[in-house]
């Protein structure tokens, strides 16, 4: 059995663990039934990227959603900064540093991106 | 089971879960399998900063691999301190203040570790430096049993004793030959500003 316990680093409380057993993830002990794990892990390997992720600090995460129909196209574009390039992000968003961001600072930022 | 059958819900307003922004509509339950007494199941329960992944064969059922984390870790609710993952960093601490000075000398490294060593896209199975081993004392095996079990007491009452009953047996333990110290139990344990 392996636990760690890491709390990330800066001003937020935020705090990443994770508990696992190498030698029985997903029960691989428990059963015989080959087909199950195979199946199983093919599903596993689409889900875990996002269930299992916590973002890190200083990542600027983003996520694009595109969803497509009949006669359009919608993009949702999530971006998500890490604690440690927080600050440095802002700046990029409110330019004239007045710690504020307007409209016009938000729309600015959204078409440059 | 031939093929899972996935049935996903979303918890919360209909979002559609899964995703990796905050928000209760993000969190789902997901069964892999038809849920049986016998065959092969799975349970996940999962969302940012959370992924639960129960296997259950028969009675038999383990916890691994799972990801709880918070954030915040500390908030008011109703005027209420809420603490998402206060045991598990309060018997870390207590883990740590059990161990005499040399212990402690193995323990507590000299650097900082940003995230987690094993997490997602891993598949070593120890850490590869800086892993002290410090459990050789009965009253430490206690503290360090009582840590784990803030994991494992995730699952229900029959999966977590039983898992528990394997720790316990597990962890290193003074001997009549000296000090067995099979590493079959670690955890890594980190400064934190909720210590208290």
């Amino acid at each position: 059995v392996i636990i760690e316990y890491a709390p990330q680093q800066g001003d937020l409380d935020h705090i990443h663990t994770i508990y696992r057993d190498p030698t029985n993830d997903y029960g691989r002990n428990l059963s015989s039934n080959s087909s199950w794990l195979l199946a199983v892990g093919g599903w596993l390997l689409v889900v875990l990227p996002t269930t299992a992720g916590a973002h890190r600090l200083d990542e600027y995460l983003q996520a694009t959603r595109v969803a497509i129909e009949r006669e359009r196209v919608d993009v949702d574009i999530d971006l998500t900064a890490g604690v440690s390039i927080a600050g440095q992000v802002t700046t990029w968003i409110d330019v004239n540093g007045d710690g504020e961001i307007s409209q016009a600072e938000s729309f600015a930022y959204a078409r440059r991106c | 089971v031939d093929r899972p059958r996935v049935v996903a819900e979303a918890v919360g307003g209909g979002g559609r879960g899964g995703g990796i922004v905050f928000g209760r509509d993000e969190y789902f339950i997901a069964f892999l399998g038809a849920p049986s007494a016998s065959s092969p199941w799975m349970l996940q329960f999962g969302g940012h900063h959370l992924a639960i992944n129960v296997t259950v064969v028969g009675s038999d059922n383990v916890m691994t691999p799972s990801l709880p984390a918070a954030q915040p870790a500390r908030y008011v609710l109703n005027g209420q301190t809420i603490r998402p993952l206060g045991n598990e960093n309060d018997k870390g601490f207590a883990l740590i203040a059990a161990l005499d000075e040399n212990q402690k000398k193995q323990a507590i490294l000299n650097y900082q570790v940003r995230d987690l060593v094993l997490g997602r896209a891993t598949t070593a199975r120890s850490f590869s430096r800086g892993h002290a081993r410090v459990v050789d004392e009965c009253e430490t095996a206690a503290d360090a049993a009582r840590h784990c079990a803030q994991w494992v007491g995730i699952l229900n009452d029959e999966g977590a004793s039983a898992k528990m009953a394997e720790i316990k047996t597990n962890l290193p333990r003074r001997t009549s030959r000296g000090v067995d110290r099979r590493p079959t139990v670690s955890s890594r344990i980190t400064g934190s500003r909720d210590q208290r």
